[in-house]
C-alpha cells in the first residue's frame, strides 16, 4: 500500500509545513503588526494585541530567538521604551507564511 | 485569515491618524492659506504687500509638508506615544503625498496667473481638486471622515461660483472651509482620544 503523504498536493504540504512560530494566534497578529511598520514599541503592542505584559513578553522572545525580530531598550528622555522591529529573516518568513495560508484556504471545501 | 491579517495591517497603518493631531494640523495650515488668500486679495493694489503676502504664501505652502510633520510629531511624542504607544513608519519610497501638494501648489499658481479676472469659477475648480485630494486622503489612510471634508471642498467651491464671488475670494473660502471642517473633526477625535486612553501605570 502506498504511503498516503504521495498523494499529498503541494497545496496541502504548504498546510502541514506552515510556520507554527507565527501561526499561533498572539503571535499572528504581533507579526502582522511588525510587519506593517518600520518599529513600534512595547506599549503600542500591548494596546494593539490585548495581551498581559508578561504573555508579550514571552511572545517577543520567541520570536526573538527565532531571528523574527530584534528588540531594542532604549531611553526617550527618561523614559525606558522597548523598540521592537521585524527582521528582514522575518519578513521574509512573514511573506512566506502567508502566501502558505492563501494556498491552503483555497483547496479547503466553502 | 488573510483578510484579518490585512485589517491589522490597515488598522497599524491609520495609527498616525487615531488622535486627530494629523487632522488639526493640516486643517490649520488649509485655514492658514484661506485667510494667506484673503489677505492677498487685500493687499491687491499695494505692490510692496502683495508681494509679500505671495512669495510669503509661496514659502509657506512648499514648506508646509514639513511643518505638518515636525508639529504632528511633537504632539505626539508629548501626548500619543506615552498612552498608547510609539510607532516609527517604513519611509514611502514614492513620496506621493510630497508630490501632490507641490502638483497642487503649482496648479494653483498657474491658474490664478492665467485664469483671467472675470472667469468668476475659481472657486468650482479649487474645490474640485480640494475634493480629490481629500478623497485620495481618505483613501491613502484608510479614514471614511475624509470624505467629508472632500464632498464640503467641492460642494463649497460650486457655491462660490454660484453666488459670483471673486476668484481669489472663493478660492479663500474653499480653503477655510476645509481647514475648519478638519480642525473641527480632527478636535473631536482628540477629545474621543484623550476620553478614551490614559498612559499605562508603573513602567512599561
Amino acid at each position: 500500500m502506498p504511503n498516503e503523504n504521495y498523494d499529498l498536493s503541494d497545496d496541502v504540504r504548504d498546510l502541514v509545513s506552515i510556520d507554527r512560530l507565527i501561526h499561533e494566534p498572539a503571535r499572528l497578529v504581533i507579526c502582522a503588526i511588525l510587519y506593517a511598520v518600520k518599529n513600534a514599541d512595547f506599549l503600542y503592542l500591548l494596546h494593539q494585541t490585548g495581551l498581559t505584559r508578561g504573555n508579550l513578553s514571552s511572545h517577543l522572545s520567541k520570536l526573538e530567538k527565532g531571528g523574527y525580530i530584534n528588540i531594542e531598550k532604549t531611553y526617550h528622555g527618561k523614559v525606558p521604551r522597548t523598540i521592537c522591529q521585524m527582521t528582514e529573516t522575518g519578513r521574509e518568513a512573514f511573506d512566506i507564511y502567508r502566501e502558505h495560508l492563501k494556498r491552503a484556504t483555497r483547496i479547503l471545501p466553502e | 485569515m488573510e483578510e484579518n491579517i490585512n485589517k491589522i495591517i490597515r488598522q497599524t497603518r491609520r495609527y498616525w491618524y487615531e488622535d486627530g493631531f494629523a487632522e488639526i494640523a493640516i486643517g490649520l495650515l488649509f485655514s492658514f492659506l484661506g485667510i494667506g488668500l484673503y489677505l492677498q486679495k487685500m493687499a491687491a493694489n499695494h505692490f510692496g504687500w502683495l508681494m509679500v503676502v505671495i512669495f510669503g504664501l509661496m514659502i509657506f505652502t512648499f514648506s508646509s509638508s514639513l511643518i505638518v510633520k515636525w508639529i504632528v510629531t511633537l504632539l505626539k511624542q508629548r501626548i500619543t506615544y506615552p498612552r498608547t504607544g510609539y510607532v516609527e513608519y517604513i519611509p514611502q519610497q514614492d513620496n506621493g503625498g510630497r508630490w501632490l501638494v507641490i502638483a497642487f501648489s503649482l496648479g494653483l499658481a498657474i491658474l490664478t496667473l492665467i485664469i483671467p479676472d472675470t472667469f468668476g469659477g475659481m472657486g468650482s475648480i479649487v474645490g474640485l481638486l480640494m475634493g480629490m485630494i481629500m478623497a485620495y486622503l481618505a483613501y491613502r489612510s484608510g479614514m471614511p471622515r475624509f470624505m467629508i471634508a472632500s464632498v464640503l471642498a467641492i460642494a463649497v467651491g460650486i457655491l462660490t461660483t454660484y453666488l459670483s464671488l471673486d476668484d481669489i475670494i472663493g478660492t479663500a473660502i474653499v480653503f477655510s472651509a476645509v481647514g475648519i471642517s478638519l480642525l473641527v473633526s480632527g478636535l473631536l477625535t482628540l477629545i474621543t482620544y484623550l476620553r478614551e486612553t490614559n498612559p499605562p501605570k508603573g513602567e512599561v
